[in-house]
């Protein structure tokens, strides 16, 4: 017992003192403990632990893993016949800091929150914001925190992307960051008090009471445009100001820049604090511990009772709360995620529906993992360095049955299907090779310049933003005009008179040409739309990128999202069921078709090769990570020797088991 | 759908004895064909057909996601004072006595086919909750997922008239729960985009023999794997019965029920250009060739701000796929045999709230059902004044999905145990169908 202190006291003074990666000895021994506990457990059960997996098998399982994509013919091939015996915890360290973990990190994020990039600007700053989170590897307290206390323009802090998310649905955003933060489903106490769970419906209204304080309008940009206008108009005594003539001058024109405003998303992507916002109790409330309208104090429902003397600090009080290590459910709710996100299965599952009474089937394994968890300060990579270096990580996989609610005796990795990103991931990696590098300009440069463009337009002087509310009236009174003549031109059509509608049409086209020109007039040019396109990640802007540059949800008939990706609605969407439309795609997809036969970079690289022997182990290490055995070579090399063959063999092995698992 | 009953047999060439176990019976994972083989269904109960009952072969459900409100449209209360309306107008439809919101225009010539349920109540105000009880009749677990209509529906009724699959959602989003803990085969077949169909579903330039040879490398490269891992694990059984059934639907001659471009313009024009619209259209094609069960999902409800606005944009989608679909299957003679249901997870708060939106409210909604023995043209249950309280009938989505089970003519109330001996029922614990609102 001694020694796991030991262990927990040298990881905490390494972090200190190391900037980089942890040293290998320590994050050896703490994986080591990890170990001595799972074998404790099996002894106690009568089970045997599972062999040690070969190293083909190792390298495809990090990769697939850790970089969430498999490993290209030669990345394979290096490993395989590396010598250096240190090499698979070698290969854990250079994975977990390549650009591959930041994808597949951000993407196991972004499932969780529910990132929708395309679904408003403040979707793309916080998007974007994530991205950088995980680049620099922000501690996971620090992280949950800052989305948490976050307040303001999404242009100043896009972590405001969080409450954003849930725009005025304040009741629902507290049971999501219940449910993802602290593991436990609050969400039916939201309309009485919960038939499980030890929670009331006040009490549900008592937490949500700490960001009550949310507002969704920017009051700034009201002021701005009250200051305008009053410049604009320059009214010389309050008696003009007041007249009715002034007030219709000044509310058409408060209009007018309220397009303009609006537009450009100034008013609405901000959650400016308002402390004197409070949160009463609902009409239809029909407990007697409480009467409707009553103002409700913020309070929480277990762990450490919070300070709330400073109405102006709630959010932060309540983040601070959130994230602290003393917090019951904090630490061991992102320790349990992680290992289920590693061997496949929680330690308690399911992952997110804790409660007071939760058996958990090896507490000191947890207790252990969540004291290494704040001994690195919630280095969540770090963290996942450890999992990945124990024993258990490179044991044969085990098969579970996938029963809700059944926990599972962790002899090895639980057997699993890539999941959607992963498969995508592969198939790019298969068509392009390693891709991990290459981001989607369109996606940081957008909101780049959404952010600088909102930026000049408030440092603009009077004048230039009054030329810029002209612009932008002119521009829609002839995308106004337009319209009408676009619907005269097809009711004519409708009624056979071709004529008019022509020249309706034409009149159309015309006004449209007219507002584009106008529109580039405006000295400052602003694209009034930052949603990324769909793309199948081949158009020229967006190149040849991993599922995690792309703008979610993905389009409903995508690949990603037939293969289980979520659709970003509710925490945790994705999944990996099989169903019909996925094995169609797979068993006649062009795409998989295409990847077999010559445009795809592995295929070049294999045909390349002409001695069949060579063919078959590039194909094997190019699909499968591994070197062909003795029998496959007698099976299929006579197969590769023609191109038609070898395609045919390559497309069976795409979408073969074998492929598709993650032994 | 001309389906030779003999020909299916001997081609499936494997008969689903589980089939008949299956009634009422423990469930286990079985091996037996993914898709239901054609067998005697039981002969539905004469009291059932006595109360109207038993007349749908197929239902298309459409399903309102993020709370519909119910008082801007089949629940409009025009004397409710200004907090409460906001911008509806009432307008009158083809039945007398009968008035909707505005923006429901088309839907109010077919008034004489709808059954208005004013009286819906749920228990669950929070999205993935309402949800999920609207569609099992059962609050969410996290030891257990429970199965939908769909797939109680296909479980119940053991017949299948059609290669298609009996169950297909469409749209529906990703926590529909799908078969929940039936086996897999009673799992929806998903469309994602309508217009996209069913991709994929042709050998597509490759030959029967090259199909083949495909069939037979990728069994044999998955020797091992099998050989350690077949039928071990649930999500690997669904693989290879998806694979299997996959292959076996690509046979069917019923496909080009997918093909939205064998429909005329004109029946384009009549459903609608949007997403929601040729989901509808599909999901007619779909049940004219015996589907049982179509799900069709429409979402953008949760109108927390700029209540009316959105009023405006999205109802007018809902009106026109709506009417289209009941001219449509009118004019097919399909309604008699179709129930037509339109449901949602909760209504909106009848006040006005500050920022012109409004909230979730489970309290009291309206849900509809048409066609498949449905009298039409009345409405069942009432709510107060402003729309804010159940004054009679109230019905829970128990209730709600009992009536489709009895519409039918499936044992909605037969018991049902899960694999970890549990009961359930297509009707939730205690539903009971509305046998008033059939004719």
């Amino acid at each position: 017992m001694n020694y796991q202190l030991i262990t927990i006291l040298s990881l905490s003074i390494s972090v200190s003192a190391w900037a980089d990666l942890l040293p290998q000895k320590i994050v050896r021994n703490t994986s080591n403990e990890i170990d001595q506990f799972v074998a404790h457990a099996l002894k106690r059960k009568n089970i045997t632990a599972n062999e040690l997996i070969d190293d083909a098998t190792f390298a495809r399982r990090c990769y697939i893993n850790i970089s969430g994509r498999i490993p290209t013919i030669a990345e394979a091939k290096s490993f395989i016949d590396e010598k250096d015996p240190n090499k698979r915890a070698l290969l854990i360290d250079y994975l977990i800091k390549s650009n591959g973990h930041k994808s597949q990190m951000f993407n196991f994020w972004a499932d969780l929150l529910r990132i929708q990039t395309n679904k408003e600007r403040a979707g793309l700053g916080w998007h974007v914001w994530v991205r950088d989170a995980v680049d620099s590897n922000m501690p996971y307290n620090q992280f949950v925190y800052e989305m948490l206390s976050a307040s303001g323009s999404a242009v100043d802090n896009p972590a405001v992307g969080y409450y954003l998310r849930d725009r005025q649905m304040l009741l629902d955003n507290v049971s999501n960051t219940v449910q993802v933060f602290l593991g436990r489903q609050i969400g039916c106490a939201q309309c009485h008090d919960h038939p499980t769970e030890d929670m009331t419906q006040k009490e549900y209204y008592e937490l949500a009471a700490f960001s009550s304080s949310n507002t969704y309008k920017n009051k700034s940009a009201d002021q701005l445009v009250k200051n305008i206008i009053k410049e604009e108009l320059g009214f010389k005594t309050q008696k003009q100001a007041q007249s009715s003539d002034a007030k219709a001058l000044s509310g058409a024109l408060k209009k007018e820049y309220g397009y303009l405003i609006r537009g450009k998303g100034i008013d609405k992507f901000a959650v400016p604090d308002d402390p004197t916002q409070t949160l009463k109790i609902p009409h239809d409330y029909q407990y007697n511990d409480a009467k409707p309208g009553d103002k409700v104090k913020p309070t929480v429902f277990f762990g450490q009772k919070i300070d709330t003397t400073n109405s102006a600090e709630h959010k932060q009080a309540f983040a601070h709360w959130v994230v602290a290590s003393e917090n019951p459910y904090f630490t061991k709710v992102i320790v349990n995620r992680l290992w289920a996100h590693v061997f496949g299965k929680g330690i308690v599952e399911p992952v997110d529906d804790w409660s007071e009474t939760t058996t958990v089937p090896n507490p000191e394994l947890l207790d252990y993992l969540s004291k290494v968890m704040v001994a690195t300060k919630y280095d969540v990579r770090e963290f996942l360095r450890v999992l990945y270096n124990t024993r258990l990580f490179a044991s044969g996989v085990a098969v579970v049955e996938d029963n809700l609610g059944d926990s599972c005796d962790f002899k090895g990795p639980v057997l699993r299907r890539m999941n959607a990103e992963e498969l995508h991931d592969s198939m790019l990696t298969i068509e392009h090779g390693n891709q991990d590098s290459t981001t989607s300009e369109e996606l940081k440069g957008k909101w780049n310049q959404y952010v600088d463009e909102i930026n000049n337009f408030l440092d603009l002087p009077t004048e230039k933003i009054v030329a810029l509310k002209n612009i932008s009236s002119e521009k829609r009174a002839l995308q106004h005009d337009a319209r009408n003549h676009n619907s005269l031109a097809k009711k004519a059509r409708i009624e056979g008179d071709e004529a008019a509608a022509n020249k309706h049409a034409s009149m159309a086209k015309a006004l449209t040409k007219k507002m584009k020109s106008v529109n580039k007039k405006a000295s400052i040019e602003m694209s009034m739309d930052t949603s990324m396109s769909y793309g199948r990640g081949r158009s020229k802007s967006e190149g040849f990128v991993r599922a995690s540059e792309k703008a979610t949800p993905h389009k409903p008939s995508s690949f990603l999202m037939q293969f289980g990706a979520s659709d970003r609605k509710t925490p945790e969407a994705a999944h990996t069921d099989a169903n019909i439309p996925q094995a169609l795609t797979l068993l006649n997809g062009d795409e998989i078709k295409g990847l077999a036969q010559s445009r795809s970079t592995l295929m070049k690289e294999v045909r390349k090769k002409t001695d069949p022997t060579k063919r078959l182990n590039a194909l094997f290490l190019g699909i499968y990570g591994t070197y062909a055995t003795e029998a496959e070579h007698a099976k299929f090399a006579p197969l590769v020797e023609d191109s038609d063959g070898l395609s045919k063999l390559a497309q069976a092995m795409m979408t073969s088991k074998r492929f598709l698992f993650v032994q | 759908m001309n389906t030779n009953k003999l020909n299916e047999i001997s081609r499936r060439g494997f008969l689903a004895s589980t089939a008949k176990t299956c009634f009422g019976l423990t469930i286990g994972g079985s091996a037996a064909s993914f898709f239901q083989q054609q067998a005697q269904g039981a002969d539905i109960h004469p009291s059932v057909l006595a109360a109207g009952g038993g007349k749908a072969k197929s239902v298309i459900y459409l399903f309102m996601s993020g709370g519909m409100t119910h008082v801007d449209t089949f629940d409009h209360k025009p004397k409710a004072g200004s907090d409460f309306v906001g911008d509806v107008k009432a307008i009158n439809t083809n039945v007398d006595g009968i008035q909707l919101g505005h923006c429901l225009p088309l839907v109010a010539k077919q008034m004489d086919k709808i059954a208005i349920i004013r009286s819906m109540n749920s228990t669950q105000g929070a999205h993935a909750e309402g949800r999920y009880f609207m569609r099992t009749g059962y609050t969410k677990r996290s030891s257990i997922t429970h199965p939908t209509p769909g797939s109680w529906a296909k479980h119940l009724s053991d017949t299948s008239s059609t290669d298609l699959p009996d169950f297909i959602t469409v749209s529906c989003s990703g926590d529909h729960p799908g078969a929940g803990f039936l086996p897999s085969k009673y799992a929806p077949l998903p469309i994602g985009d309508p217009d996209a169909g069913l991709q994929n579903s042709t050998r597509n330039n490759t030959s029967e023999k090259d199909f083949k040879h495909q069939l037979e490398l990728r069994h044999e490269l998955d020797c091992d794997f099998d050989a350690k891992f077949l039928n071990t694990q649930k999500q690997l059984r669904n693989y290879n019965d998806s694979f299997d059934a996959a292959v076996k639907l690509m046979k069917s001659e019923d496909l080009e029920a997918f093909d939205l471009s064998k429909e005329k313009p004109a029946i384009h024009k009549l459903y609608g250009e949007d997403r929601f619209s040729k989901g509808t259209l599909l999901a007619r094609r779909l049940v004219e060739r015996g589907v049982k069960f179509v799900e069709v999902e429409l979402g953008g409800f949760d109108w927390h701000e700029r209540n009316f606005e959105s009023m405006e944009s999205k109802i007018p989608i809902l009106d026109q796929a709506l009417s289209a679909l009941l001219k449509d299957l009118e004019i097919k003679g399909l309604l008699d045999s179709t129930l037509v249901v339109l449901g949602t997870e909760f209504g909106r708060t009848p006040r006005i709230a500050s920022s012109a939106g409004r909230g979730h409210f489970p309290k009291a909604f309206s849900c509809l059902m048409a066609g498949g023995g449905i009298k039409g043209g009345q409405t069942y249950g009432e709510t107060d004044k402003t729309g804010s309280k159940i004054i009679s009938n109230k019905v829970t989505a128990t209730d709600f999905n009992a009536t489709i089970g009895h519409a039918l003519g499936v044992p909605h109330d037969k018991v049902i145990y899960s694999a970890s001996k549990r009961p359930f029922r297509m009707g939730g614990r205690e539903g009971k169908p509305i046998t008033q609102i059939f004719s």
